[in-house]
């Protein structure tokens, strides 16, 4: 359609402006990932990847293992779950889930930058605040989640300090006594609490990010679905402009409504191929996420059933099993908030003034929305779904 | 009448649910909007009454709150006292939910002040308008009732049995004495001595005070809700029943294939009958009017069912120009009329979402709480009574709003039924397209959530009903 090139002068200028949503939404995090080594650069080397695995394999796998040999070895079970099974579990999760990271670098990356096409490079000004909205959600997200987590390690690393033998914040199998001297107990001290910053830290980068992806897939939508509502006024405000640009041959409105459906169909289409993406980076972290959470959040229970209530000890529990909850609950919450966008598609076509359609048009929508009857819905590792209900569950 | 008080005009909403909002500013609530006279000195004046009211409910709870940390001791008397605070911890949840959120319930009740109108559907708007007005009104009169009966309940219990608590003997350590607390509805901390005397009436007639009221509080609020759910279902059962009337409205003639013996009968009245349904007739006048613009065109009609449209003012789907127009302001009428109740529905939604997820979350441990103290029961005393009325008090809460979600549920999902049920066959192309679009809309029936943790329906409150007999049942098999 002829009208469609004055669609793509609009749209050069959008195009710088587009670029950078992702710098603006998720800076914070993709500079701490890559610092991490989980977030490739553009052009990433083979020297890269061998500092990835290097960084990972020194600070996630030693904690864990050897924890879990400590476990095992001790005689003592119930002393041995006592304050230290849950931070233990947590960190089992981070294997997998950063392996993940590691291993699909590139596909993760595309995924990430996907709403950088130029594509999605065409809205109103009124559509600009909606996105503008989401990538602000997603930067407050992150700023809180990186507080709350400093905080949190800060907290446990200390608080060995408060009690009155000399001992680790973690108990750890060790093949020699690492009691004997103050430097070999300080060193190993701060082995431990690096180990433990680095999954952390990690945690606290990669949580936002996948729960700010799903947020702003969720704009666009809301986006999409500002198109569809206002087919009626875009239309007549195309054809106004049309007319007074003088263009030749009269185009009918009914043309423009169904040239701007097609489009529309595009973007819907779009949404949905990153959706799919979005699910196969990152279904395997999540799952590997909720096992863990389950477990913790289940041994941090039993912790608090047997500390005194009001003492220290409570409050740290307290604020251990709020930071676990809160980090599915950014899942959940984001994976709702997708699948509610998606089922509004249908209302949000009803609520335009379609009677005044043509038939074309009309039998066009029907199948937009027959397409829309199946929402979106993210599952994790095909078994359980993001969505609130999971959480309550 | 002073020229300043001009007159007070209400519309919609507001004035179909003025006893409920009336009853609602009377006890107190935040609602300072709807008065006739709205100047500074009266608005200060109920904002006072209602601060009043606000601050003698916390500090009662807060008196509650304070005698459960005192009689933390004892596992029974903790129970109790937890299912107490629990129980008005409701009450003032939803008091305050409504102050802090009365925007959106101002907005809600003002949606429905410029509903559109047809001249062809007026009277079954009316209808349908009356109808849900007598279910608002004897919904508010059955809440009112239960809630006085409730306090009355309450009040005469108290004066029943003996009015003590165990507490440990301070001579033997492993044994328990009882020791006589005053007499009053709920039981409290006070700073004075409230066993007899002039102190005792007092702190009687405040807790009297408090417990109707906050009881009334909890169920006016529900009641709003209700009724804003009653309406919206009438208005759809009112869409329902105009899908037949307008599907007939626009029925086509090139679809409409006539018996060859009636292509050579003369126009009558009797030859309209095979379009319209009697019984559909008795009940609307104003289409009889229509139908007789068709009667005169008999001639014009003939000619479309052999497909002439040479004839003049007859359009593509066998309708006249005055035909086309009234079918498309129909279907005009009807989709603007559902996209305003769809709007009303977001608008509840939206409003007591919330407020119904903190009372699901709080009845939740109050009624878990409720079952451990139902295993206790020994026989018929006063013991019993409490644990019982407690927990159908609070079933009954929750049964009030999941019955009218349900049929809110229901109404919506049956009008894609409605929908194709009506002889849409018969109707334009552009009237097909309609019931297509229409029956793609209801597909999903429309549901208030509580804040989308879960759906207000049925299924919740059997859920709610079969944990709490499950965990009586576990407890008594542990007992």
């Amino acid at each position: 359609h002829s009208f469609k090139h004055q669609n793509q002068v609009g749209s050069v200028t959008l195009h710088k402006i587009m670029k950078g949503i992702i710098k603006q939404s998720f800076s914070i995090n993709l500079r701490l990932m890559g610092a991490f080594g989980l977030y490739p650069p553009e052009t990433s080397g083979f020297l890269y990847k061998v500092q990835a695995y290097f960084l990972y394999s020194a600070f996630t796998l030693p904690i864990p293992i050897l924890g879990t040999l400590y476990f095992i070895l001790d005689e003592e079970i119930n002393a041995a779950l006592d304050g230290n099974a849950f931070l233990i579990v947590e960190m089992a999760c981070q294997i997998t889930k950063l392996f993940t990271f590691i291993r699909n670098g590139d596909k993760i990356r595309k995924c990430i930058h996907y709403f950088e096409k130029p594509f999605f490079a065409n809205y109103t000004d009124k559509q600009k605040k909606i996105i503008d909205r989401c990538s602000r959600i997603c930067r407050r997200n992150s700023i809180i989640f990186l507080v709350s987590i400093i905080g949190g390690n800060i907290f446990w690393a200390t608080r060995p300090f408060f009690s009155k033998e000399q001992k680790f914040p973690v108990d750890v199998w060790f093949p020699y006594n690492p009691m004997a001297g103050t430097k070999i107990f300080y060193s190993v001290y701060l082995f431990l609490v690096m180990g433990n910053g680095y999954s952390s830290m990690a945690c606290a980068a990669v949580d936002p990010l996948i729960g700010g992806l799903a947020c702003l897939a969720a704009g666009q939508l809301e986006v999409l679905k500002d198109n569809l509502q206002h087919l009626n006024e875009y239309a007549g405000k195309e054809s106004e402009k049309l007319s007074r640009t003088g263009f030749c041959g009269k185009i009918k409105k009914s043309r423009i409504i169904y040239s701007k459906i097609h489009d529309c169909i595009d973007h819907h289409n779009a949404i949905l191929k990153f959706v799919n993406n979005y699910e196969e980076c990152f279904s395997s972290a999540v799952f590997s996420q909720f096992l863990g959470s389950t477990l913790v959040i289940c041994f941090c229970c039993l912790q608090l059933s047997k500390v005194q209530p009001m003492s220290y000890n409570f409050f740290s529990m307290i604020s251990f099993l709020s930071v676990f909850l809160a980090q599915i609950y950014i899942y959940c919450y984001y994976g709702t908030v997708l699948f509610e966008e998606s089922n509004t598609l249908t209302n949000a076509i009803y609520m335009g003034r379609w009677y005044e359609y043509d038939v074309k048009s009309r039998k066009a929508l029907v199948i937009l929305m027959e397409r829309s009857k199946k929402p979106i819905l993210i599952t994790a590792g095909t078994i359980l779904d993001v969505s609130v209900g999971t959480f309550t569950m | 009448m002073s020229p300043q008080m001009m007159k007070f005009k209400v519309s919609g909403l507001v004035a179909d649910l003025m006893p409920n909002i009336r009853l609602i500013q009377t006890s107190g609530h935040f609602m300072l909007h709807y008065h006739a006279d709205n100047s500074g000195a009266l608005h200060t004046l109920r904002l006072g009454y209602c601060c009043a009211h606000l601050v003698f409910m916390l500090l009662q709870y807060g008196s509650n709150f304070v005698n459960l940390i005192f009689e933390r001791g004892d596992v029974n008397d903790l129970a109790a006292n937890t299912i107490t605070v629990l129980f008005f911890t409701h009450c003032i949840t939803k008091f305050v939910y409504f102050a802090v959120r009365s925007k959106l319930f101002y907005r809600t009740l003002g949606i429905w002040n410029q509903p559109n109108s047809h001249p062809l559907f007026v009277e079954s708007n009316n209808r349908y308008h009356a109808l849900a007005l007598k279910k608002m009104r004897q919904l508010l009169y059955i809440i009112v009732i239960w809630t006085s009966f409730s306090a009355i309940a309450w009040t005469s219990i108290t004066f029943v049995g003996d009015s003590v608590h165990n507490i440990k003997d301070p001579d033997n350590e492993n044994e328990t004495i009882t020791e006589e607390i005053p007499r009053l509805l709920v039981k409290g901390w006070y700073p004075w001595n409230a066993m007899s005397g002039m102190p005792y009436y007092i702190t009687l007639i405040f807790q009297i005070y408090y417990v109707f009221f906050s009881l009334a509080h909890a169920n006016l609020l529900d009641s709003l809700f209700c009724s804003w759910l009653i309406f919206a279902c009438e208005q759809l059962q009112h869409l329902k029943e105009i899908m037949k009337p307008l599907m007939e409205l626009s029925a086509s003639l090139d679809t409409y294939v006539p018996k060859s013996a009636d292509l050579f009968r003369a126009p009558s009245a009797t030859s309209q009958d095979n379009l319209i349904e009697s019984d559909y007739n008795a009940k609307n006048e104003e289409l009889k009017g229509v139908y007789s613009t068709r009667q005169e065109l008999g001639g014009h009609f003939r000619g479309g069912a052999l497909q002439n449209f040479g004839g003049g003012g007859v359009g593509p789907n066998g309708l006249t120009k005055k035909q086309e127009l009234m079918v498309r302001s129909a279907i005009k009428y009807w989709v603007e009329r559902h996209k305003h109740v769809v709007r009303l529905v977001t608008a509840i939604g939206d409003a007591y979402g919330v407020a119904l997820l903190l009372h699901m979350l709080t009845s939740t441990i109050m009624l878990t709480l409720l079952a451990y103290q139902a295993t206790k029961i020994t026989g018929v005393d006063k013991y019993a009574a409490t644990v019982l009325g407690y927990l159908l008090f609070a079933l009954a809460q929750v049964f009030h709003f999941c019955i009218f979600g349900n049929r809110l549920i229901e109404e919506s999902s049956s009008v894609m039924e409605a929908a194709y049920s009506c002889h849409w066959y018969d109707g334009s192309e552009e009237a097909k397209t309609f019931v297509q679009i229409v029956c793609q809309q209801c597909q999903k029936a429309m549901s208030i959530s509580g804040a989308k943790f879960f759906t207000i329906s049925l299924d919740l409150f059997a859920s709610v009903l079969g944990a709490v007999v499950t965990y009586f049942m576990v407890l008594v098999q542990l007992k």
